[in-house]
């Protein structure tokens, strides 16, 4: 075996997480900058609030690597991640809505020492006006996506957010197809009657 | 086919995921029906719309964050120190019949000599990995040390001689012959601390009556059956924190400060204190007795929000 290409290539998943099982954090952190980012944009359309998301993804990792042992490979590891990242949110908005507490807005002013300022989402080129315009049009849909139960949010979410396929989406939330085809169905219903104007 | 049927299919037909003959329906439709293919058109772009949001970055010190969290010691870690620290504990018998009720199991073997009883203690299953490590004798006084994570915390009983200690690593247990009469005594104060009655309703809607004037509230509802308040994720900057509160022992309203108070008992009373004084909404602890646990705090604003709602 070449040994000089194992130096320049990157480990697969299976790979890294081997080497977390056999102890090695650095191979966790590698899985997490690897997935953090797809992670957090679930947390994120599930609770629609920056800070509330960016918990939920921690701690969606902080299991995975606690219970990194137990994962034996029957799934990819970012399907066994997802799940555990989805029952977290599913449980967390179960709780909110127990609670009748509602997360932080997307358009919710923040309270700062200079004043308020406007919620900011990242975006890339475009011209101010087209800025604006894309910015208001991803918060009105975030609002939509809010409006679900947490059923119908994670299937949307997962199938037209982050276009999975729809067998990787059976394999996260264990739910056979016919389901989630349902469910999508009902929950692009929804939105697209909250989002007429918008459209 | 009418319209509405139509248009319950077009997700569908949009995914391509329908049989041949129903494609047909639906297209042969759409050509003379333009309300459903603007139709049509709208949930395209919807979809469209949602497959094109923006990705939100993580914050930038997201996989700090993660250590930070692996780093803080765990909740059972905290009990098992509140109990076996500091190592000489001046009642073992007892901190070992504390311990079995919360931790470990406890079974009651045989009788070894006149007036001993045989206690086996095994780490209960979710403690299995902190496995009891080893037995060893002190000038005939014998020491059990656990492993829990990377410390070792010892138990020293000084009352058992060290031919009445045997230990069995492979499955994590240590038999102790207990003087009957102690074990008794134990249990009797164990039994005996501080009972936990629970709040009842009348106390409830009294002490949230006397919130409501406090703080102004005005649509409480008539009755509220409160046996224990819940206090979970308190937003303290990034950080989410929990408390639970039990088994309220006393809710009372002082007219001279004009706040109400909680009394409740807490086996983490030390560690509940220190969450608590972190989260200035949350309320505030006037006292706590170490020695019985028990907590006196002033509730706040949000307390009562839950207390509403319950």
């Amino acid at each position: 075996m070449d040994n000089s290409l194992s130096h320049t290539s990157v480990d697969s998943d299976e790979a890294l997480v081997a080497k977390c099982q056999k102890g090695e954090r650095s191979a966790f952190d590698e899985l997490v900058l690897r997935y953090q980012k797809k992670v957090f944009n679930i947390t994120y359309r599930m609770v629609g609030n920056y800070t509330e998301a960016s918990d939920l993804a921690q701690e969606a990792f902080v299991r995975a690597y606690k219970s990194i042992k137990k994962f034996r490979g029957q799934s990819s590891f970012y399907t066994w991640l997802y799940t555990i990242a989805s029952n977290i949110c599913r449980n967390r908005l179960r709780y909110l809505s127990r609670h009748r507490r509602s997360v932080v807005s997307l358009d919710n002013p923040i309270q700062t020492e200079e004043g308020v300022v406007l919620r900011e989402i990242a975006d890339k080129s475009l011209s101010p006006m087209a800025i604006l315009e894309r910015k208001m049009k991803g918060e009105f849909i975030q609002k939509a996506i809010n409006s679900l139960d947490a059923r119908h949010r994670i299937v949307v979410i997962l199938r037209d957010i982050e276009l999975l396929p729809y067998d990787e989406i059976c394999r996260i939330l264990k739910v056979n197809i016919g389901t989630i085809k349902s469910r999508l169905h009902r929950a692009r219903s929804i939105l697209r009657e909250r989002l007429k104007d918008v459209i | 086919m009418n319209c509405q049927e139509i248009r319950s299919s077009l997700s569908r037909y949009l995914e391509d995921d329908l049989d041949p003959d129903m494609k047909n329906l639906i297209e042969q439709h759409l050509g003379s029906c333009s309300n459903c293919a603007r139709e049509l058109d709208v949930l395209r772009k919807m979809v469209s719309s949602l497959g094109k949001l923006e990705k939100v970055e993580p914050p930038f010190d997201f996989l700090e964050s993660i250590h930070e969290r692996l780093e803080r010691p765990s909740k059972v870690k905290l009990i098992l120190r509140r109990m076996f620290y500091p190592p000489h504990i001046k009642l073992p018998i007892e901190a070992v019949v504390v311990a079995a009720t919360v931790l470990l199991v406890v079974r009651i073997v045989s009788f070894i000599s006149p007036g001993k009883v045989m206690v086996t203690m095994k780490p209960a299953p979710e403690e299995e990995r902190k496995r009891l490590k080893v037995a060893t004798r002190e000038e005939g006084v014998p020491v059990i040390k656990y492993e829990a994570g990377k410390e070792v915390v010892a138990l020293k009983t000084p009352s058992i001689s060290k031919d009445e200690v045997e230990v069995e690593p492979e499955v994590g247990a240590v038999s102790l012959a207990v003087p009957r009469e102690e074990l008794r005594k134990a249990e009797a104060m164990f039994e005996a601390r501080p009972r936990l009655p629970t709040i009842t309703e009348e106390v409830a809607v009294q002490l949230a009556n006397q919130f409501v004037v406090e703080q102004g509230y005005t649509d409480l509802k008539a009755s509220l059956p409160v046996d224990s308040l819940y206090f979970d994720e308190f937003e303290q900057g990034r950080q989410h924190m929990g408390v639970s509160i039990e088994r309220i022992l006393k809710a009372r309203y002082n007219s001279i400060k004009r706040v109400p108070v909680i009394t409740y008992e807490d086996e983490m009373s030390w560690n509940v204190v220190y969450i608590i004084n972190r989260m200035p909404d949350f309320g505030q602890v006037v006292n706590v007795d170490k020695n019985t646990a028990r907590v006196r705090m002033i509730p706040k604003k949000v307390s009562l929000e839950y207390l509403m709602e319950k």
